[in-house]
C-alpha cells in the first residue's frame, strides 16, 4: 500500500470538494432560478 | 478528452498558463494545482446536479412568503432554500469526494505520475498492474473500494429520513 499516493489522493478530493462546494452552488442557483429556463 | 484541453489549457502556450507561469515561475501542467483544477472541471457535474435538484425542490411558496416579508433573494436563499437544501448539499459533496478518489484519466492527463506531487492512488494501482504485482494492486484497490462505499453509506444514511418510512407516520 503506497500511503503517500493514498493521502494525496485523499487531500486532493477533500480540496476538490469542499472548492465545489463553493463553485457548485452558485451554478446550481443560477440553473435552478434563472428567468431563460 | 477533458484531460487534453485541460493540459492545453494549463500550459505554457495558453494565456492562463503565460499568467500562472509569470506569477510563479512554473508551470500549471504536471503540479498539484493543475491536478485541483482538472479535478475540478472533471467532477464539477457530479456537485452540481444534486445541488440543483435540491434547490428546485423548495416549494415556491415559501420563496413567495419570503419575498412578501421583504427579504432580498439572497437573504430568501441564505435563510430557506440552503436549509432546506442540505441533503443535496452534502449529498454533492459526497458524490464529488468519491468520484475524484478513483479519477484516473484527467489526474495523468494533467498531473503525469509524480511521486509524492501528482500520483494519486489510481495511478498507483495503474503502476502496480503493469509490473504484475496483481496481489498489491489488489489491496489498494480494495481499500479505494471500501473507503469509497463508507463515504457513500454514510451520506445517504444521513441523508435517508425514517419518519418517512416507519410505520409511526
Amino acid at each position: 500500500m503506497n500511503w503517500q499516493a493514498f493521502w494525496l489522493t485523499v487531500r486532493l478530493a477533500a480540496i476538490v470538494s469542499t472548492l465545489l462546494i463553493a463553485i457548485g452552488i452558485p451554478i446550481a442557483y443560477w440553473l435552478t432560478y434563472s428567468r431563460w429556463r | 478528452m477533458l484531460g487534453f484541453y485541460v493540459l492545453v489549457a494549463l500550459g505554457s502556450r495558453s494565456p492562463l498558463g503565460r499568467w500562472w507561469e509569470s506569477l510563479t515561475g512554473h508551470t500549471l501542467a504536471f503540479t498539484f494545482e493543475g491536478l485541483v483544477i482538472g479535478s475540478l472541471l472533471y467532477s464539477l457535474p457530479f456537485a452540481v446536479q444534486p445541488f440543483a435538484t435540491s434547490f428546485g425542490a423548495v416549494d415556491r411558496q415559501l420563496l413567495r412568503a419570503s419575498a412578501s416579508l421583504g427579504h432580498s433573494p439572497l437573504q430568501t436563499f441564505r435563510r430557506i432554500v440552503l436549509p432546506l437544501s442540505k441533503a443535496g448539499l452534502v449529498t454533492g459533496f459526497a458524490l464529488s469526494f468519491a468520484h475524484t478518489l478513483g479519477e484516473f484519466g484527467v489526474v495523468l492527463m494533467v498531473g503525469g505520475n509524480i511521486p509524492g506531487v501528482t500520483r494519486t492512488i489510481s495511478i498507483d494501482i495503474y503502476d502496480q498492474v503493469q509490473t504484475a504485482n496483481y496481489s498489491s494492486a489488489n489491496q489498494t484497490a480494495l481499500v479505494l473500494l471500501i473507503i469509497s462505499f463508507v463515504v457513500l453509506s454514510v451520506v445517504y444514511g444521513a441523508n435517508r429520513r425514517p419518519w418517512a418510512v416507519g410505520p409511526w407516520r
